[in-house]
């Protein structure tokens, strides 16, 4: 479908062309292959410092800990092989007693995914710190809920019992708006931030189920102190 | 306009390049490139800070690499080539900036990884890189990312110190203070970045209104 009389436009070549790309391309990636290996060990290291703050954050009487995943129904003890299985840390005091279980929860927040590490000691039945891991809400009003020390107050003995032979409370975490006679099982949400205080209190409320009755079962092996 | 007739020597040349980014040609104020990271991340002087240093870093090493190559690159694949370095030194700032600071890293979320689709950045590429030398385009690098950085953290000062009371984290006005929380939303981003264009404008129409 030639005109007759036009032009040929001068045709690119290709083979020059791929060559290029492919050598950009090649570049490319030893740069960025280097950079990974050179950076990964201070991202790992940065990576840990961050959990083990945030753990001491929620269980602060704790001097050493052990590392568990929830799989199915069971907690076993970490190791390598374990990736997307939810982790838990047990915390001890220097006497090498069991000061609570610091779980990584998370759920939908008003913006994206929030992620919580918190606090649970099974002496008391009760969430003892949270700390909020991840969060993508409104700044000014919902981030409030990982810098707001009067909503986070809310969580130093808040109680989440089981239903127990000694009657105490058994129902889930509550969310109030100004309160000022709060229950033991209820939050005080932050003004201006009512969906994502209601979003932390779903997330506690739903780990709790899952976790506190595997956690009381199992509670013998959690005690045991680390060996060193 | 009046312009000097005589030939400018080649180093004061080189200082233009690097001199029109800060003020003539800013890539915020005048030419309104890269909103993006312009609006998002100015609430705090840190994020601004560590946005303004990665940029920069991502601007003069492709301005490096895009005018050492100009004459290698095949004209149909050119903007797919200068996207593909600008990829992976973004890549590069964001493995470092996770390995210096996990916090910073965080608090500026996706928007490391959208440095790449920065139009300040491909838009200098094209623009200047592809057609100077070497020297000349890091000037004009480190002009224009200079000029970035020194426009973020003006927002970032006023949307940090108005909508948290603080400024790099320090409390500024005491316990009394009531956050215009408006201003670190996004809403604020737009009513700062206004004011200071009718400002910097203002001026500007001034001072050519002085010289004629």
């Amino acid at each position: 479908m030639k005109v007759e009389g036009a032009p040929e436009p001068p045709r690119p070549d290709s083979t020059r062309m791929v060559l290029t790309m492919g050598a950009v391309g090649l570049l490319a990636s030893i740069l960025l292959v280097a950079t990974y290996t050179y950076t990964a060990p201070y991202i790992a290291a940065n990576q840990a410092a961050y959990l083990e703050a945030s753990i001491q954050e929620v269980l602060p009487a704790s001097t050493s800990r052990t590392d568990w995943r929830l799989v199915g129904e069971e907690l076993v003890p970490d190791n390598e092989s374990f990736t997307i299985e939810p982790r838990l840390f047990a915390g001890f005091r220097d006497d090498g007693t069991l000061e609570g279980v610091a779980i990584e929860a998370q759920g939908q927040g008003y913006a994206d995914i929030i992620r919580l590490l918190y606090g649970y000691s099974p002496d008391c039945g009760c969430v003892i710190g949270l700390k909020v891991l991840e969060s993508k809400e409104t700044p000014g009003l919902g981030d409030k809920i990982g810098k707001d020390p009067e909503f986070l107050s809310n969580f130093t003995a808040l109680d989440v019992r089981l239903s127990s032979p000694d009657g105490a409370t058994d129902g889930p975490l509550e969310l109030i708006k100004q309160g000022t006679n709060l229950d033991a099982w209820q939050i005080d949400a932050i003004s201006g931030a009512t969906i994502s205080s209601q979003a932390v209190t779903d997330i506690l409320n739903a780990s709790n189920e899952r976790l506190l009755t595997i956690i009381h079962g199992q509670l013998d092996e959690l005690s045991q102190p680390p060996q060193e | 306009m009046s312009t000097p007739t005589t030939l400018e020597p080649a180093a004061s040349r080189t200082m233009d390049e690097f001199l029109k980014g800060l003020w003539k040609e800013n890539p915020v104020f005048v030419q309104v490139l890269g909103m993006c990271p312009v609006l998002a991340v100015t609430n705090t002087v840190m994020n601004s800070v560590v946005m303004g240093v990665a940029t920069t870093f991502v601007l003069l090493m492709s301005a490096i690499i895009v005018s050492l190559t100009r004459n290698w690159i095949p004209k149909q694949v050119r903007i797919a080539t200068y996207i593909l370095v600008i990829a992976t030194f973004v890549t590069m700032a964001d493995y470092i900036i996770k390995a210096v600071s996990l916090a910073a890293h965080q608090s500026l979320g996706a928007f490391i990884s959208l440095i790449v689709v920065n139009c300040m950045i491909l838009g200098r590429a094209e623009a200047f890189s592809s057609k100077n030398g070497v020297k000349d385009s890091i000037m004009d690098a480190m002009g224009m990312g200079i000029g970035f950085t020194l426009a973020i953290v003006m927002l970032g000062i006023v949307r940090e110190s108005l909508g948290n009371g603080t400024l790099l984290g320090f409390a500024l006005f005491g316990d009394r203070f009531e956050p215009w929380v408006i201003m670190v939303l996004p809403g604020g981003a737009f009513f700062v970045l206004g004011f200071l264009l009718l400002g910097i404008n203002a001026l500007n129409r001034r001072r050519a209104a002085e010289a004629t």
